[in-house]
């Protein structure tokens, strides 16, 4: 991991524990500001890679899967700005659901690390797996909300933490000279 | 190796194989979207209601329980048959870039579920009084995202149309070789 | 490439255009510490970090991705290790952004090539080891940019070797990738280690040759691969032919060097030189396996008849570390430092002046 990245991980990392505060604390002021923050980042992420598919992507070989990802991106935040005023348990389950699709995703990830005969996977597994079960813990306590809260927010803490770590360690950098 | 019909028949099967994982991806963004859009926003069933003439207001409890029942379970039963045709069309295609499969029918849905989607593209100029209320999601992105998936269709039909029109000069023209090949061992003897 | 055609094949070569076994050890010396010469290494004994001619991983891993490390990476490894091959290419409705990595695409017999050799003209033996190093990439690492770019350095999976008429259909045999770095390259097997995809852009692991491994510095091996830039048509790498003309070039650089010749031209390979000694040197090239440093050495100490010392990176830093400041550009480190930032700004001003900003600014000669 490049140093650059190693401070976006960090201060993103940082950000969770800060985003996961709130919630516990303040509920109404941390749902909005969660969800315009995500809502933001990822109209821009979309509209980056839009932006990159069309000036460069476009002319490479497979780059349209881009142009899809990036539409998708653009939809997906622009729909979440529009669940402010959505009562907080839906909030929360949106929520949920983005985190056990990133403990999929990671798990995904582990699948294709052993496919190609990667080592450095148990760490991501046992991130996955444990943002999965934290998401199916929460959807259980659904109807208790403050323990749906409160074990989200726990579950975002150790995520960030997990973040933090990961880009601290050191990583085996498979550099073609 | 990099003659014209090599190199396009490259280029068709990639964008065949990188507009069915396209599809696969929108049809997985629709089911969410809708699961999204019926769990968080309450006045969406009673937007699809008033459409049928059903007065939500004036109904009690247990009518309108019913009613937000079945019209969730439509919803839902149309999400899931969505995505089974998501998936079966994307997969084909996949299949299909790879030589895995030579069978053409996903192209038919293909065309069926394209003409549908065009023919629902002219609702994103009707007001919010004309249109259905299904059609609230309304808005340039929307437009955009539907445009998209009528682009990727036509980009699955067209190139499996033109993998077959290469496939076939490309055995005529070894048809041909071979032809030709036979004749000059003939007149060599 | 590696220390075997850099160190002891330029070694042969050096001989063959007519210098001496001193020299020659001096040439290929220089050939082979471009891909050592780094700036913790320069640190280390005090010489100028902008004579850089390499990046170790840790540096790499360091490196900024905004513009300035963009232009500091692009400026080592375009100057060094892939020079492009034609900074003023066109291809049609391609935007400047593009195109500006585009024209960074290293190749063979590009003008650069003339100007990396003329440069070396009248300078130092070590002036020449870093052109040669330079002349030989540009052959090795053909088709590939030396700056980070997805849409350039990528590659599809498929990696096909060619092999002779026989038992694989389309005498073409699957290569298989992975990404454990600690496990070494099969060629029995036909398992290399590559670099994993990487969909940002501007990531360090999208430099250079990473999404083929190493298959570009081994010289036995005959190729095909589908690059991300070259519109679906497939490459083909003729690793034992290209070697061959790199060997023979440099041959006919060295000798243009010498004197022999007023004028460097392109697409010239001294064939001559090598007369008697190409069935040897084809054997070398196409035998299988990681490295020949052994052969190449076997075959310069029966060229020259004195010992190859093997290479020491150590070897001249004591001198330098030592030498008073004012004569620290007489050292062997010294005039390598020297010529190694006479070919980035030669280099980096060249990119400069046909409108790109990857390499950073350039200064006018």
């Amino acid at each position: 991991m490049t140093k650059l990245l190693k401070i976006k991980e960090i201060v993103w990392g940082l950000v969770m524990l800060v985003s996961a505060i709130i919630m516990m604390t303040n509920p109404d002021d941390g749902y909005s500001l969660i969800i315009t923050l995500l809502s933001l980042w990822l109209i821009l992420y979309g509209a980056s890679t839009l932006l990159f598919y069309f000036q460069m992507a476009r002319f490479m070989v497979d780059g349209r899967t881009r142009l899809y990802m990036g539409i998708i991106m653009l939809d997906f935040g622009i729909l979440t700005f529009s669940l402010t005023d959505v009562p907080h348990y839906y909030i929360l389950l949106y929520l949920i659901l983005i985190h056990a699709f990133s403990g999929l995703i990671e798990i995904l990830r582990v699948y294709e690390i052993r496919r190609t005969g990667g080592r450095s996977f148990k760490l991501k597994l046992v991130h996955g797996i444990t943002n999965i079960v934290i998401a199916c813990v929460c959807i259980v306590f659904m109807t208790h909300i403050k323990a749906a809260v409160f074990v989200y927010s726990v579950g975002l803490i150790y995520s960030a933490l997990m973040r933090i770590i990961s880009a601290c360690r050191k990583k085996k950098f498979i550099y073609i000279q | 190796m990099n003659s014209d019909i090599e190199v396009n028949l490259r280029k068709y099967r990639t964008n065949l194989a990188g507009s069915g994982t396209g599809y696969i991806l929108f049809g997985i963004w629709t089911v969410i979207k809708i699961f999204m859009t019926v769990t968080m926003n309450r006045s969406y069933i009673a937007g699809i209601l008033s459409d049928l003439d059903f007065d939500i207001d004036k109904a009690d409890d247990e009518t309108r329980q019913i009613a937000y029942i079945v019209i969730c379970s439509l919803l839902f039963l149309i999400a899931l048959v969505a995505l089974l045709f998501h998936l079966y069309i994307g997969m084909r295609a996949i299949r299909y870039s790879s030589k895995e499969t030579s069978s053409k029918f996903f192209v038919a849905f293909s065309i069926l579920i394209m003409l549908m989607n065009i023919s629902n593209l002219p609702d994103y100029f009707k007001s919010r009084e004309e249109g259905l209320s299904v059609m609230n999601d309304r808005g340039i992105v929307p437009a955009v995202v539907d445009l998209t998936v009528v682009f990727l269709l036509f980009d699955i039909i067209y190139s499996v149309h033109r993998i077959d029109s290469l496939e076939n000069k490309k055995k005529k023209i070894a048809k041909d070789a071979a032809a030709s090949g036979i004749e000059e061992e003939s007149t060599g003897d | 490439m590696q220390e075997d055609f850099h160190y002891y094949a330029t070694y042969c070569a050096a001989f063959l255009a007519g210098y001496d076994h001193r020299e020659c050890m001096d040439i290929c010396y220089s050939a082979q510490f471009v891909d050592l010469c780094s700036k913790t290494l320069l640190g280390r004994i005090k010489a100028p970090g902008s004579a850089a001619t390499t990046m170790l991983q840790i540096e790499m891993m360091d490196a900024r991705t905004d513009i300035l490390g963009l232009q500091d990476i692009t400026g080592i490894w375009a100057s060094f290790h892939f020079l492009p091959r034609d900074l003023y290419a066109s291809k049609p409705h391609r935007p400047k952004r593009y195109m500006n990595k585009y024209r960074l695409i290293c190749g063979h017999d590009g003008e650069l090539v003339s100007k990396t050799v003329e440069l070396a003209k009248g300078r130092s033996l070590q002036s020449v080891g870093i052109a040669m190093h330079v002349l030989a990439d540009t052959w090795a690492h053909s088709y590939f940019a030396g700056t980070p770019s997805l849409v350039i350095n990528n590659t599809t999976d498929d990696f096909f070797e060619i092999l002779p008429e026989g038992e694989y259909p389309d005498n073409q045999k699957a290569i298989k990738f992975r990404h454990n770095p600690s496990a070494a390259d099969d060629t029995e097997k036909n398992i290399y280690t590559n670099s994993i995809y990487q969909e940002n852009e501007n990531s360090v692991m999208n430099l250079g040759h990473g999404r083929a491994g190493h298959l570009p510095d081994y010289s036995f091996i005959k190729y095909c691969y589908l690059p991300a830039w070259n519109d679906y048509k497939v490459m083909i790498k003729d690793n034992p032919s290209d070697y061959y003309n790199a060997f023979c070039q440099m041959i006919y650089a060295m000798k243009y060097l010498r004197g022999s010749f007023d004028s460097f031209k392109l697409n010239t390979y001294d064939t001559d030189a090598v007369k008697g000694h190409e069935d040897r040197i084809n054997k070398i090239l196409k035998t299988r396996r990681l490295i020949a440093s052994d052969d190449w050495k076997a075959f310069g100490e029966e060229l020259s008849g004195c010992e190859i010392d093997n290479f020491d990176v150590n070897r001249y830093q004591e001198e330098y570390i030592n030498a008073p400041s004012e004569d620290k550009s007489s050292t062997f480190i010294g005039s390598f430092v020297d010529g190694a930032l006479a070919q980035k700004s030669m280099v980096s001003a060249a990119i400069f002046r046909s409108g790109n900003m990857l390499a950073g600014f350039g200064k006018n000669d």
